[in-house]
């Protein structure tokens, strides 16, 4: 943790500020599909939306919860932002026309996970109160709920590919052609809690991350079990840090993981190796995005309560986000030499 | 007096057995046991406020008081007293604690305890100061639980609590049986009571009765409920319960006396009153594992543990040792850092905790209500001397006692809400204080939660210790079990070997394919030695002007080869089995050369040889199909299994044909032994010289020895039958050969 006296830098990887800083900490961070407009949701009740040019961050327009913001998530045509939180609803942003920010769904329980799935023009919302529902926002009602095993702590939608996380380490697989049928219920092959989710580019597989400092490449398909690994990170000495955030680059397929040791690195799962490790910021990663070309990599530095209450000073606490440019080096896949087949 | 002294020996004996028998049975028992205990108590009592009666003037009021305070709480709290001594200063203690009654008989409750608790406690206390203060210590503890059990019973009215409060009571009862202070304590007890009781009220009445009260009363009351109860464990018990009404009451009298509203000061102390039985609450859970196994305590710890939803400030945050790695013991033990993983969170996200904190107000250290929880939570044992300071009270002079009251009530205020604070300020709002009392009592019983914490610490922390190694056991055993997915994928694995070897069979249907095209290059050779033979068996179009050749050569010679024809067409139709009478075929396909032969050479003698060499060729024709057709199916099986290997290399593929020329050498000569089929194999040799030059020369090195005159002259006429058919021969291998490609 950052050590006061030493006056700790906050920015060690020389990554680009985006101003004004959240009053609390950050809770995930998206990009338009259409454009560089980066959107934060936060523990101070605010969605912020920034745009990204050139060289500035320019904010554009915030919105406010009655609590704690906890996911958001873009339209795929760019104009409207989803955001889900603590007072257990989703709200609809039509950011680019202006409009006022209207509830879209309603659950038990705060509102951990949501995505847009364009091919069924549907929102998928993951709660706390152990159920998923979809909705179709003209209408007041989901169009239909599934019931989850636990509390939803993870979703990724690649379609027709989508896996949520629960609190039971279970990891329920979906056909999104089939919504209303477990395609498969996996136990996590992690043995600690899980904490993050990442559907591969292809839609073979996924990646998952728990508070071990571990990370789980897993395949559906069962004939390509072999393929299947798990690899530690997030580590410094004998700590091991939580795995917040996995994230795939939409143009290599390379992926970045964030953790709780305050770093993020970038792999490439097909050759099994590290394609980039970056210095450690003085507080956690929570959450973390690449935009829709990949060319920048935005990631929030602030706490994210892994040690609790007492280790939290609000007085002095400091949020922050960064963008950083990542070089083709660090996300292109590198080959092994060894080739034994053409 | 002496009478009355009679039915006191019998009262207390015959209750003690009654009490020492049934609750032994059961808690069932124990309320059977208190109804008899209460019946023989009846008519006791009853002479008792008589004496007073007589005594007092002002009997009547209080008679009335008396007995209707009596009657309701007389069953609980007689049940756990049996000295008719003390049932008389115990309906005052009662109506002091009732918030009601508390109002109402203020007067007759201070007329009272100035005279007959005064009058029992002066001897009481003379007599027995060695034991009172051996007995104080010793059931300080058991005190506390008594106490606990009043305010439950005031603020629940449950009496299965009480039940198990009179439980632990029974238990320290039967060692103060076992001592003999009991029946020491008893006799001169009783004497004592009876002389300076008299003497010792009438100088109380005479001096000034406010500073005489205020001096007094505390330690008579005190002295007075020892003396009277002769049992160590119910003097030290009343002590702390007296203790609590004696505050109350003198806070009252205070109020009363210096500002006047006492409703709103009796609130406060109400307030004040529900904060000890939360303290108490947590030595009833101390109490209740000594008496059962230590495993006990922890589940109790945990229960309530789990009850509370109250964030990350259950459990101070630690990091968790990493299994896997103190499994390994190669490296220090890893530790995970996130709060999830400790075993007080494990069912919790950050995201779960942060809200849980939030939703508490709680958004870091600097939390406001965290200082009083965190000093409950660090000591124990203050939690336990808190109250010795309460006790000390009624001691400490008049203006202290007043501040710490004041104090209290505040900081628990302000610990659990600003809301209940205004309800305690609100007269009216009786009833909304009640509710306030309600929850004063939660954080009371959260600030028990600390104690049990602290207590349940070690061995929570052991118990969340073997809960990790069990867990770990059970992931451990787990993970065979993921072992054993990886086996079953294994055998989809072998499933996908199936597929494989499928796929191996559908690579062997290019293999007959190969095979045909090896078949081409072996029926080239044949083909060279009639090109009409070479033309139908590639299409049916040549196969016609192949019948118009016919008629131009001799009838018997078109007969055969119109046989032949039809024969052959359907080769290219079938599979393998097909394939293999075509085989059969080439060797029948050699004679009609040979008669074409014959025919060109008749003029000549040696052409009449082979004649008549062909005649014996017709008849062995057939033993050569058979010898052939047993060796073609071994050589075609053998080159299915050694192409399968061969094929996935260009090089094998080049080998091919070259490997299936060696298989016709070994046939070749089998052949030797005719004349004629050496011919055959010349030609064959001539093409591998021309591939392989090496292979060639030694292939071609034993034939010209064996044959050299024979083989010049024929080498020269083949050689002009080769040159324009090895020509069409080499680009029909050519296309053959590129297909492998």
């Amino acid at each position: 943790m950052a050590t006061l006296g030493l006056a700790p830098n906050m920015n060690p990887n020389k990554s680009f500020e985006v101003l004004p800083n959240p009053g609390d900490s950050v809770s995930s961070l998206s990009f338009s599909p259409k454009s560089n407009l980066l959107v934060a949701t936060s523990w101070d009740n605010q969605v912020r939306c920034w745009e990204i040019v050139g060289g500035s961050s320019q904010p554009k327009a915030s919105i406010s919860h009655d609590q704690p913001v906890l996911c958001s998530a873009w339209k795929d045509d760019g104009t409207t932002v989803f955001s889900g939180g603590c007072d257990k609803q989703v709200k609809m942003w039509p950011l680019l026309s202006g409009g006022q920010a209207q509830t879209v769904a309603m659950h038990d329980a705060p509102v951990k996970e949501i995505a847009w799935i364009p091919q069924m023009n549907l929102l998928v919302s993951g709660s706390w109160d152990k159920t998923l529902r979809y909705w179709d926002t003209r209408q007041s009602n989901p169009v239909h709920v599934q019931q989850l095993p636990e509390r939803c702590y993870a979703l990724t939608v690649n379609y027709p590919l989508m896996i949520v996380g629960t609190a039971d380490r279970n990891l329920v697989v979906f056909n999104l052609q089939n919504p209303q049928t477990e395609f498969k219920r996996i136990q996590s092959p992690l043995k600690y809690q899980t904490r993050c989710l990442a559907a591969f580019p292809d839609q073979q597989g996924f990646l998952v991350g728990s508070i071990e400092g571990r990370v789980g490449v897993h395949h559906i398909d069962d004939s390509q079990q072999s393929k299947n690994f798990t690899f530690k990170c997030h580590r410094e000495g004998n700590d091991i840090f939580s795995v917040n955030s996995l994230n795939f680059h939409p143009v290599h397929h390379t992926f970045a993981t964030a953790g709780s040791d305050g770093a993020f690195n970038f792999w490439d799962k097909d050759s099994k190796q590290r394609l980039k490790a970056f210095s450690r910021c003085p507080l956690p990663i929570p959450c973390s995005t690449f935009n829709s070309d990949g060319s920048i990599f935005a990631y929030a530095v602030c706490y994210d309560w892994s040690r609790g209450a007492e280790n939290h000073n609000p007085a002095t606490a400091k949020t922050s986000i960064y963008l950083h440019s990542p070089q083709e080096s660090e996300v292109k896949g590198k080959p092994r030499i060894a080739t034994s087949r053409k | 007096m002496f009478g009355s002294s009679n039915p006191f020996g019998q009262s207390s004996t015959s209750p003690f057995g009654q009490t020492s028998s049934n609750p032994f049975g059961a808690q069932t028992g124990f309320g059977q046991a208190s109804t008899s205990t209460s019946n023989p108590f009846a008519p006791k009592p009853f002479g008792s406020p008589t004496t007073t009666f007589g005594a007092q003037t002002g009997g009547s009021p209080f008679g009335t008081t008396s007995t209707g305070a009596f009657g309701q709480p007389s069953t609980p709290a007689f049940g756990s007293t049996s000295t008719g001594a003390f049932g008389q200063p115990s309906t005052p203690a009662f109506g002091a604690t009732s918030a009601g009654a508390f109002g109402q008989p203020s007067t007759p409750a201070f007329g009272t305890p100035s005279s007959s608790p005064f009058g029992s406690s002066a001897p009481a206390f003379g007599a027995s100061p060695a034991p009172a203060f051996g007995a104080t210590s010793s059931t300080f503890g058991s005190g506390s639980s008594l106490f606990g059990q009043k305010p439950s019973f005031g603020g629940f009215g449950s009496s299965p609590s009480q039940s198990n409060a009179f439980g632990g009571t029974f238990q320290q009862t039967q060692p103060a049986f076992g001592s003999s202070t009991f029946g020491a304590s008893s006799t001169p007890a009783f004497g004592a009571t009876t002389t300076p009781a008299f003497g010792t009220t009438t100088p109380a009445f005479g001096s000034t009765s406010p500073s005489l009260f205020g001096a007094t009363s505390a330690p008579a009351f005190g002295s007075s409920g020892f003396g009277s109860s002769g049992t160590p464990a119910f003097g030290a018990s009343s002590t702390p319960g007296f203790g609590a009404s004696s505050s109350a009451s003198f806070g009252t009298s205070t109020s009363a006396f210096s500002f006047g509203s006492s409703p709103s000061f009796g609130q406060t102390a109400s307030t004040f009153g529900s904060t000890p039985f939360g303290t108490s609450t947590s030595p009833f859970g101390a109490q209740t594992s000594p008496f059962g196994s230590q495993t006990a305590a922890p589940t109790f710890g945990q229960t309530s543990f789990g009850n509370q939803a109250g964030g990350t400030r259950i459990q101070p945050y630690t990091q968790t040792p990493d299994a896997d790695s103190a499994t390994s013991g190669a490296q220090p033990t890893a530790k995970l850092d996130s709060i999830s993983a400790m075993e007080a969170y494990k069912a919790k996200s950050h995201e779960e905790l942060r809200w849980e904190d939030y939703q508490r107000g709680d958004k870091g250290e600097a939390f406001l209500g965290n200082p009083s929880n965190a000093f409950q939570t660090s000591n124990a044992f203050q939690t336990t001397s808190v109250s010795n300071p309460f006790a000390a009270k009624p001691s400490t002079g008049f203006g202290s006692t007043s501040t710490t009251l004041f104090n209290s009530p505040f900081n628990n205020t302000s610990a659990a809400s600003s809301s209940p604070f205004a309800s305690t300020t609100s007269i009216p709002l009786f009833t909304q204080t009640s509710s306030s009392l309600f929850a004063n009592s939660t954080p009371g019983f959260a600030s028990s939660s600390p104690f049990g914490a602290s207590l349940s610490n070690p061995s929570s922390f052991s118990t969340g210790l073997s809960l990790v190694n069990t867990q770990s056991a059970g992931l451990f055993s787990s993970s065979p079990a993921f072992a054993q997915q990886p086996f079953t994928q294994a055998s989809s694995g072998f499933g996908l070997s199936t597929p494989a070897f499928s796929t191996g069979s559908l690579f062997s249907t290019p293999t007959p394919g190969m095979t045909g095209g090896l078949f081409g290059s072996m029926s080239s050779p044949f083909s060279s030695t009639a090109f009409q033979q070479s033309a139908p068996t590639p299409s049916m179009f040549s196969f016609q002007p192949q019948t118009q050749t016919a008629p131009t050569g001799g009838f018997p010679g078109i007969s055969n080869t119109m046989n032949q024809a039809p024969f052959g067409q359907p080769t290219p139709s079938q599979s393998n089995m097909v394939m293999q009478p075509a085989l059969v075929t080439n060797p029948f396909g050699t004679l009609p050369a040979m008669p074409q032969m014959s025919i060109g050479n008749g003029g000549s003698a040696p052409s009449v040889q082979y004649g008549i060499s062909s005649l014996p060729v017709a008849d062995k024709p057939l033993t050569n199909r058979t010898s052939l057709s047993m060796v073609v199916p071994r050589h075609l099986s053998q080159r299915r299994i050694k192409v399968l290997p061969r094929k996935y290399n260009p090089i094998s593929d080049g080998k091919v044909p070259f490997f299936a020329d060696d298989e016709e050498s070994p046939a070749t000569p089998k052949a030797d032994a005719f004349f004629i089929p050496r011919e055959n194999p010349r030609n064959l040799i001539i093409r591998p010289i021309d591939q392989w030059p090496s292979r060639g020369t030694v292939d071609r090195q034993p034939i010209p020895k064996n044959l050299v005159d024979t083989d010049k002259h024929k080498v020269s006429n083949l050689t002009m039958f080769c040159r324009p058919s090895g020509y069409f021969t080499n680009q029909v291998y050519f296309n053959r050969k590129w297909h492998p490609a």
